[in-house]
């Protein structure tokens, strides 16, 4: 009998409540024309409102999906569908000798590696390496012009002062935000963009922004001074900066190889842009890493993972002083493990942690922390985390799911993951009794 | 204040007015930053106050030290007595509180109930929340709460009514509610105290009778109808002079139902003294009345009506019915030794013959008697009465009890076209919430199939038809979800009409189905 993810991992994996139930519905065999299986994918035929049957497949080691519906959503309902018949009724499914072309076409092309770009003349390592050096210098050079730019903005902002701020509008903000695109600093553009809600963002709002500012103008002074400092310092104000790292790029480095369990997962949106943050735990070295996937407007994500899943692979840790976020060289899933209950954080370590951190970056946002033997508190209209030392963490004001979370909690001491800003904690899963709630 | 906070306190001020006003930032006279400052050896005081203000947040957070402080613990949660629901079971349950299949709600707690299992702890806010907006789920919802639920309803104001709709409450606990619960839970205690002390209950509301709103009032004293006796008389008796009509119509009518009781005796006296039963001639029997000319205002008191609302209905004729409508409709079967259907036959002659049927349906409505109820309904439905008025008086298919699909059936089997939005047994069948039988569901559903399947006809619209088998998918037994009712390969014409509704349909049935394996097993 081949391994498979539970029917609430598979329904975890879903984009949206729609996706839930209708892939519940063709989760029973009369959906389907045909369905069968073998040691490493399931397939079926399902029965849809257009002439032919659409054909899907899904890929049960690395738990991807492939539907020839026309369906915008991934996965689709037809892949989760067949994936919950085959999580209720692995024994009804057929198991023959070879799986049609359609299947094993793709199950190829996956494990195949992908060929080279072709380009008209092959360049020599030496080549690209010249290329990519004057790529970088290219940018560079347009990246140090607009922190010119921003520099007498941001002096003049000072000058005039903040009094007015709440007053600026968004128009204010997104202009300056522009020129930083322009000049290659999406990460810049993102940072002032943001400042525009700070200062309409009630008490308090003239410390925030002012930190805000200190820390970009942070930024502006290390990447000038970007010759004397350390390389991962380099990196870490590059990555702030907006320089992205490819897949590619990074699948060159030496990776951590480790059983990583699923602990936390996070989806925030902003101007339509969805951001989610999987956060994982190596089983064997302890080792936190976050995975940062983007879906822009009505698309979901392309990579289906969810809380509780765990899986044997190699990670690689982004270059930077701090290494949190990470990337998934190679992996494949283990159905067969569990999360085990090994966290042994403390609200003390959390807060030296994040000093560390800061002390390594920063301009790290946020940390990703396990604590164990909390308890929830009321305290008027807020939450906190507290245990026995009377350490306590206040949990954050826009935290929605805090009555989830003392309906597990029931009172008791428990073990929970989630993410420190250093102001305010954002509780993502409890450890109840060994197993992970996603709250 | 500390030195840090002074600092920071003057930084923000002078970034705040601007460097162009209140001057360059004052010099860092403790030296916090001194050193690093000078290193910087900066002129400009923009740049010199942005220096400060990214070693200042640095600072302070690289610096932050764990806070500490007494918090109030809060007390744990007890130990479970019933198992939780499986995961699958869970999942389906989440589906509902999210909002698909909304509608099975009472259903799956009723299973819950039934198989003896809670509800996992992480769904409990959703659905203590949808308790706090839906009364008549609460008693439901607190059995499948769990201890959990009960520990977790103590935090939070708007799941009050889960102490007090809990069944392990004693009696004392639920008085000493009394005083300090809102209206609603006032009113779940009645319900709790009436099962477990009824006395307790009727005492408790006459202790505080008088600061209750007249609707409140009204509504306490429906919920003695389920245990109602005689020993409930002294606040029925208060009541009865109640300054609110509602309230002394409510008091009336419950009054009606103890035999010994002054309505009941003023009521038969009454209509007694205008009804009398002739043989006639040619055989047969007739009703014939005699009916009092003026409103006594002594009637007032009983919340009798003087003036008639229903239409094609006199003044005089509404006091019959009103009257009638107080005495059990088997007093006059055993008074003259009639079936009901030979009574309302024997009426049928009689000038005031809508009157007698009105009269005799809000007495069989009100005494939920299955027979009268059945033969009236019958009557009402074959005579297509089409007045909106009448409407609370005529039983509904709910008060028929078991004769409710012999009903149903002989209506379906006397006409001839199937189920239309003019047919005689749709408005009844959307009225008959079920649980629907095997046997019964397979006639409808027969029947809507060949509804689905005859050609367009532009008089009847197709919308109501299509409708009911979305609504009927909540009634029928799930256990019929694996059969074919439908052929869906069709791809006729009027199969587009269909072809939403019943998929629809198949996925309602077939979740239901889901949910009763999965909490059975």
């Amino acid at each position: 009998m081949t391994t498979t993810l539970s029917a609430a991992q598979i329904l975890a994996l879903a984009p949206d409540s729609s996706s839930v139930k209708s892939s519940r519905e063709l989760s029973i065999p009369r959906k389907w024309k045909l369905f069968a299986a073998n040691e490493v994918a399931i397939w079926g035929e399902c029965i849809g409102s257009g002439k032919d049957p659409y054909q899907t497949i899904v890929d049960l080691a690395q738990t991807a999906f492939k539907c020839s519906c026309p369906s915008r959503k991934f996965p689709c309902k037809h892949g989760l569908g067949l994936y919950l018949l085959f999580a209720t009724e692995q024994h009804s499914f057929q198991r023959p000798e070879a799986a049609p072309d359609w299947v094993t076409d793709w199950l190829t092309k996956r494990s195949t590696p992908k060929p080279p770009r072709i380009e008209t003349s092959t360049p020599t390592d030496h080549q690209n390496a010249e290329v990519e050096i004057v790529r970088e210098s290219r940018r560079q050079s347009k990246v140090a012009g607009g922190i010119v730019d921003l520099q007498i903005w941001l002096s003049d902002l000072v000058r005039k002062g903040l009094a007015d701020a709440p007053t600026f509008g968004y128009k204010f903000w997104d202009q300056i935000a522009a020129r930083m695109v322009d000049a290659q600093a999406p990460g810049i553009a993102r940072q002032l963009r943001e400042m525009s809600s700070i200062a309409a963002s009630g008490t308090d709002w003239q410390q925030k922004l002012l930190d805000r500012i200190a820390l970009l103008h942070l930024l502006i002074e290390g990447f000038e001074n970007r010759e004397n400092l350390p390389a991962d310092t380099v990196a870490d104000i590059k990555t702030a900066i907006g320089w992205t790292s490819t897949h590619d790029d990074l699948s060159k480095s030496p990776g951590v190889y480790d059983q990583w369990t699923v602990i936390g997962q996070r989806i925030v949106e902003e101007d339509r842009l969805k951001a989610r943050r999987t956060w994982l735990f190596g089983q064997q070295t302890h080792q936190i890493a976050l995975l940062l996937h983007f879906a822009y407007g009505n698309a979901t994500f392309e990579y289906p993972i969810a809380v509780d899943m765990v899986i044997d692979g190699e990670l690689v840790f982004y270059p930077g002083a701090f290494p949190q976020r990470a990337t998934l060289k190679s992996y494949v899933l283990n159905a067969n493990s569990r999360a085990n209950g090994t966290w042994n954080g403390t609200i003390a370590s959390v807060v030296v942690g994040y000093s560390s951190a800061i002390t390594c970056n920063p301009w790290v946002e946020r940390i990703g922390v396990a604590i164990s033997d909390v308890r929830l508190a009321i305290q008027g209209n807020n939450w906190l985390l507290h245990n026995s030392e009377s350490h306590y963490l206040p949990i954050s004001s826009d935290y929605k799911r805090a009555w989830q979370f003392l309906s597990v909690n029931g009172g008791h001491s428990q073990s929970v993951f989630g993410e420190w800003d250093g102001e305010s904690f954002w509780p993502l899963t409890i450890l109840d009794n060994g197993v992970l709630v996603a709250l | 204040m500390n030195r840090i906070d002074q600092e920071r306190k003057k930084l923000v001020a002078t970034a705040v007015l601007g460097t162009a006003r209140s001057g360059p930032l004052p010099p860092d006279v403790e030296g916090i930053f001194r050193s690093s400052l000078t290193i910087l050896s900066r002129e400009n005081p923009e740049e010199q106050l942005l220096d400060e203000a990214a070693l200042m947040i640095n600072y302070r957070r690289a610096g932050m030290v764990v806070s500490i402080g007494s918090i109030d613990e809060l007390p744990t949660a007890s130990q479970e007595s019933l198992p939780s629901c499986s995961p699958a079971a869970a999942e389906l349950l989440k589906q509902i509180l999210d909002g698909s299949y909304r509608d099975v709600l009472p259903e799956a707690l009723d299973l819950f109930v039934g198989h003896q299992l809670r509800v996992p702890f992480l769904l409990l806010p959703d659905l203590l929340t949808v308790g706090a907006r839906r009364p008549e789920l609460r008693s439901q919802i607190v059995r499948v709460a769990g201890e959990r639920g009960k520990w977790l309803a103590q935090f939070n104001k708007s799941w009050s009514y889960v102490g007090t709709a809990s069944v392990d409450r004693t009696s004392e606990e639920l008085v000493a509610d009394w005083d300090t619960a809102k209206a609603d839970d006032r009113l779940a205690i009645i319900h709790r105290l009436r099962e477990m002390d009824s006395n307790l209950a009727v005492s408790l509301l006459i202790r505080s009778w008088k600061s209750e709103t007249a609707s409140n009032r009204q509504a306490m004293l429906s919920l003695l109808e389920p245990h109602l006796s005689s020993e409930d008389a002294p606040i029925l008796e208060i009541a009865f002079v109640d300054k609110s009509v509602e309230v002394r119509r409510e008091a009336v009518r419950l009054l009606s139902k103890l035999p010994l009781s002054i309505v009941r005796k003023k009521a038969i006296e009454l209509a007694e003294s205008s009804i009398q039963l002739k043989t006639r001639i040619f055989g047969g029997s007739e009703i014939t009345l005699a009916l009092p000319h003026a409103y006594d205002p002594e009637w007032s008191h009983y919340a009798i009506e003087e003036t008639s609302y229903i239409k094609d209905i006199g003044d005089r004729a509404w006091w019959l019915v009103q009257w009638l409508g107080l005495v059990p409709p088997d007093y006059w079967s055993n008074k003259f030794g009639m079936t009901p259907s030979e009574l309302l036959a024997a009426a049928q002659l009689s000038d005031w013959a809508d009157a007698l049927r009105l009269g005799w349906s809000k007495g069989a409505k009100l005494t939920n008697n299955h027979q009268w109820n059945y033969v009236l309904l019958k009557y009402w439905v074959t005579a297509a009465d089409s007045r909106t008025s009448i409407t609370n008086l005529v039983p509904r298919v709910g008060d028929l009890g078991p004769l409710a699909e012999a009903l149903l059936s002989e209506i379906l089997d006397a006409v001839s076209l199937p189920l239309h939005d003019r047919h005689p047994a749709t408005a009844l069948l959307r009225q008959y919430t079920g649980p629907w039988s095997e046997e019964f569901s397979r006639k409808v559903l027969a029947n809507i199939e060949r509804r689905s399947r005859l050609p367009k006809d532009p008089n009847q619209q197709i919308w109501l038809s299509v409708s009911l088998l979305r609504e009927f998918a909540y009634r029928i037994p799930p256990t019929l979800a694996s059969e074919p009712w439908f052929d869906v390969t069709r791809d006729d014409d009027e199969w587009m009409n269909w072809a939403n509704a019943v998929n629809d349909f198949q996925n309602t049935l077939t979740f239901r189905q889901n949910l009763y394996r999965e909490l059975e097993s």
